[in-house]
């Protein structure tokens, strides 16, 4: 069938032009199948408390991937048909009639699809174990993997993306029939005209966004579901505007600057700009709230990661710990812990009173003060000058395990009386073995309360060498009683942290398709418009141009359309994540700068990426 | 009189072994400083070759080109692109004006990429601007403006770096009778005013009854010359006459 020959010919001479595409398609078929082959994972289904987790991020992810997609195979075909338009017309000029162009080209991206497929499956396969490994291993679930092919999760992918292949084989046929031969032939060559700019949307822009920001920061009079709706919805829109009429302004602005203007290739790469942003601020808008979901996620969990370990120090301040105010009992315990080869470097008792009815323990400030000068707990100054110095009031520290705390607390009940807050504080004290919220009050108080509610001793104990306690937790157990609360540094390892090692594990797998997507789209997106510079650089090269001053004004032109989405999304993730820190109670600078250089690393590669192939473009080598 | 450009026995070959045909066959030719000099021929007799060759867009296959004495085919790329932003100056038949600068941007780009004082560069403009009747449309783009008007931009453009030499390639080849004239008295402003030489390739007896000096071409070879002692009108008028006795018809070559 000649036809048929033709897209196979076509096809073997286009390979290297498809690079990025392939690779683009195969990365996301692997990533969609593992995502889904982990919800069919007999192994992890069976670990009960996290097969939900699992469930509820697979789907996630493989609606982002189908997402993706839908985006990435929308602007590759559009680069596609601009990278290869002459040749389509010269088809068109032999009398080769429209029909049979369109099924040629729309075969050919169909073949490179389902090779794609064929390839992402294959691969997908191959690291399904080393993905399930990593997971495992970020889960901290201590079990073997084994090799497993999921046969629905196959035939998830496989449906799935023959229908998007489909639909888009019918679109880019659709699109070539559609075509002239005069508009094939004379492709790239319209005029274009300087876009207008809105003043007015362009200033709204700045407002808007800026409203937005106000009501994130002030998440706290608005209610948090509220503020995060709508300065979501406002975040988009501002950014949309800025992109639209923001960014073309300040641009024209620079045009009309004639100092920076007729600096060396200042002159091209703006000028281009100037026309070009208007045309193209769609996908810098949604590249920046890409950015932005991408930064925040990452920051999100990698904030959590850093969160836990702060928290860790405040779940398991000490290395033993348990209830008891028999002496025998607890020189019983020595004397297992010195069997042990182990010295112990802190011995901290309290007393503490508890009340079943309100969940809470009670301390006087004086134990208080003894045990955050025992722990060592950074600023307790400031909070210990306040315990000092309470009346009526009293100071709330939160249960450990809390991450964090939506609302802000006025008062608080213990049995049938109700305290005022004066502070609300975040510190280590009884850790996990004691999970209660603890309510510190003076000690002329404390002694009232005493008569109404049973006082008991809290030990802890912290040793020289908290790692491999294994053994002892056991023979521990074994001599204190089921109310004595006993918890070892060892227990805290098994709880909680697995999971957010899941956790962990997925977001940062998600960001790092994400920065694919990212990367891709804008990559497709400005490759595109290379094509409509070709004329330019080719006049610029006549009237004496070098080759160096081309290099440097593709690379400001490029950088420029890549640095202005990352400068937004990068601000917005600063104003969303000080509110995630405002939320947890804790400064998230570091983990935030890490997510932010990581994605900025990522991001650059493709950035290097497109420069390249721009300057290949232009300059007639691709 | 002082020579701009110089060239010996100059040779341009095109196809590759066994086939080859020269479509410059040693030409030699001096260019004297505040000439007008006009390139005519039939097609594929070689005019476009040699103009790119002059102007250092092409490499000749052998033989020498002096510009001012310096032998510009010593030259490395990226010193030929300076060279040839600073000392030869562009006039295209089809305008290449860059769309989406302003006509100021157009006309100041060569001396913005030399990282020329942004005072001098806006002093050129205004000047040239007002030179060339474009003053009313420096804020404009290309897109706004008719073709006659582009291609006085495109001359603009091409003398602001006050170059050695012009090079017109068909410069009223995509212009209508109207604004041919008018371009072509404005080249000739130039070159009688601010003492430019121009070199300017051209089918049209018309465009090439303003030069003062007419080579002919053929096969690659220079075929005669033609230089003008009297006015407009009666250089036109042997300009035609040559054409017709050089073969190939008037026919052809209007």
């Amino acid at each position: 069938m000649y036809s048929f020959k033709l897209t196979i010919m076509n096809f073997r001479r286009n390979l290297k032009a498809y690079g990025l595409y392939l690779m683009a398609m195969v990365f996301s078929v692997a990533t969609y199948y593992n995502f889904t082959s982990m919800r069919y994972n007999p192994q992890f289904l069976e670990v009960k408390n996290i097969s939900m987790y699992i469930e509820s991020t697979s789907m996630t992810a493989s609606i982002l991937m189908i997402l993706f997609l839908v985006f990435f195979i929308m602007y590759s075909s559009n680069f596609f048909l601009n990278y290869r338009k002459k040749e389509i017309g010269l088809y068109g000029l032999m009398g080769v009639d429209n029909y049979k162009v369109a099924f040629i080209f729309a075969l050919e991206g169909l073949l490179l699809g389902i090779m794609s497929l064929l390839i992402g499956l294959f691969l997908g396969l191959l690291f399904s174990k080393l993905f399930l490994m990593l997971l495992a291993r970020a889960a901290l679930l201590n079990m073997r993997i084994d090799f497993f092919i999921s046969k629905k999760a196959i035939l998830e992918t496989i449906i799935a993306y023959s229908i998007i292949l489909f639909i888009s084989f019918l679109k880019g046929y659709l699109e070539i029939i559609r075509t002239n031969l005069i508009d094939l032939m004379n492709t790239l060559r319209k005029a274009e005209e300087l876009p207008k700019v809105n003043y007015l949307k362009g200033f709204a822009s700045l407002v808007t966004i800026g409203i937005a920001y106000y009501i994130a920061v002030n998440y706290g009079s608005y209610g948090f579901a509220v503020a995060l709706f709508w300065s979501v919805i406002l975040v988009i829109l501002g950014t949309y505007w800025l992109f639209g009429s923001f960014m073309p302004m300040l641009v024209r602005l620079l045009v009309n600057r004639k100092k920076i203007q007729y600096r060396g290739t200042n002159i091209i790469s703006i000028s281009n700009i100037a026309f070009r942003i208007k045309d193209n601020y769609r996908t810098f808008a949604a590249v920046a709230v890409l950015i932005t979901v991408c930064i925040t996620s990452f920051g999100t969990v990698s904030s959590l990661k850093y969160f836990l370990a702060e928290n860790h120090r405040i779940e398991v301040p000490y290395t033993i710990s348990f209830i008891s105010s028999e002496q025998e009992e607890i020189e019983r315990v020595e004397e297992i812990i010195a069997d042990s080869n182990r010295s112990i470097e802190l011995r901290q008792q309290a007393d503490f009173l508890i009340v079943p009815q309100s969940g809470v323990v009670v301390v006087n400030s004086s134990t208080f003060e003894s045990l955050l000068t025992a722990l060592n707990v950074r600023d307790r100054g400031k909070i210990l000058a306040r315990a000092g110095q309470l009346e009526d009031g009293v100071i709330y520290v939160e249960r450990p395990g809390v991450l964090m705390d939506l609302v802000e607390r006025k008062e608080v009940e213990v049995g049938d009386k109700v305290y005022e807050i004066k502070l609300q504080a975040k510190v280590p004290l009884f850790g996990n073995g004691l999970p209660y919220t603890a309510i510190v009050v003076n000690d002329r108080e404390y002694e009232a309360l005493r008569l109404k509610y049973e006082e008991k001793q809290f030990n802890g104990i912290i040793l020289d060498n908290p790692e491999g306690i294994r053994d002892l937790t056991f023979r521990l157990a074994e001599v204190l009683t089921e109310e004595s609360g006993l918890y070892t540094y060892f227990m805290a390892g098994a709880m909680m942290y697995d999971l957010v090692g899941i956790v962990y594990f997925l977001g940062a797998f998600l960001f790092l398709v994400f920065v694919f997507a990212t990367g891709s789209i804008i990559y497709f997106k400005i490759l595109t418009e290379s094509f409509r510079d070709r004329a330019k650089f080719e006049i610029l090269k006549k009237i004496g141009t070098t080759e160096q001053e081309i290099h440097q004004s593709v690379s400001k032109q490029v950088g420029l359309f890549f640095a202005l989405p990352l400068v937004a999304g990068i601000i917005h993730s600063l104003v969303a994540i000080s509110v995630l820190s405002d939320l947890m109670n804790y400064s998230l600078i570091r983990p935030v700068i890490i997510s932010i250089v990581v994605f900025i690393i990522a991001y650059g590669l493709f950035y290097i990426f497109t420069r390249r192939k721009f300057v290949d473009v232009v300059v007639m080598k691709g | 009189m002082e020579i701009v450009l110089e060239t010996e026995n100059l040779r341009k070959e095109y196809g590759s072994r066994g086939m080859v045909f020269p479509a410059i066959d040693g030409i030699d030719l001096q260019v004297y400083k505040g000439e007008f000099l006009g390139i005519m021929g039939p097609s594929g007799a070689g005019k476009t070759t040699l103009l790119n060759i002059l102007s250092t867009i092409d490499r000749p296959t052998s033989g020498k080109i002096y510009f001012e004495g310096r032998d510009i085919l010593n030259m490395k790329n990226r010193e030929l692109s300076i060279f040839r932003r600073e000392n030869i100056g562009f006039i295209f038949q089809d305008f290449n004006l860059l769309d989406n600068m302003s006509v100021e941007d157009n006309i100041a780009l060569p001396l913005a990429l030399s990282n020329v004082n942004v005072k001098e560069i806006r002093e050129k403009v205004e000047v040239l601007g007002n030179f060339f009747g474009l003053k009313e449309h420096l804020k404009k783009y290309p897109y706004q403006l008719s073709g006659g008007q582009k291609q006085r931009v495109a001359a603009a453009r091409a003398i602001i770096t006050s170059p050695s030499i012009v090079f017109a390639d068909e410069p009223t080849g995509a212009l209508d009778s109207k604004s041919s004239q008018e371009l072509l008295q404005c080249l000739l402003k130039m070159n009688e005013e601010l003492n430019t030489t121009i070199i300017m390739v051209t089918h049209d007896a018309f465009a090439a009854s303003y030069c003062k000096r007419i080579l002919f071409l053929k096969d690659g070879k220079i075929h005669a010359r033609l230089d003008r002692d009297s006015d407009r009108k009666e250089f036109f008028r042997r300009i035609i006459d040559f054409v017709g006795t050089m073969g190939g018809g008037v026919g052809v070559l209007l």
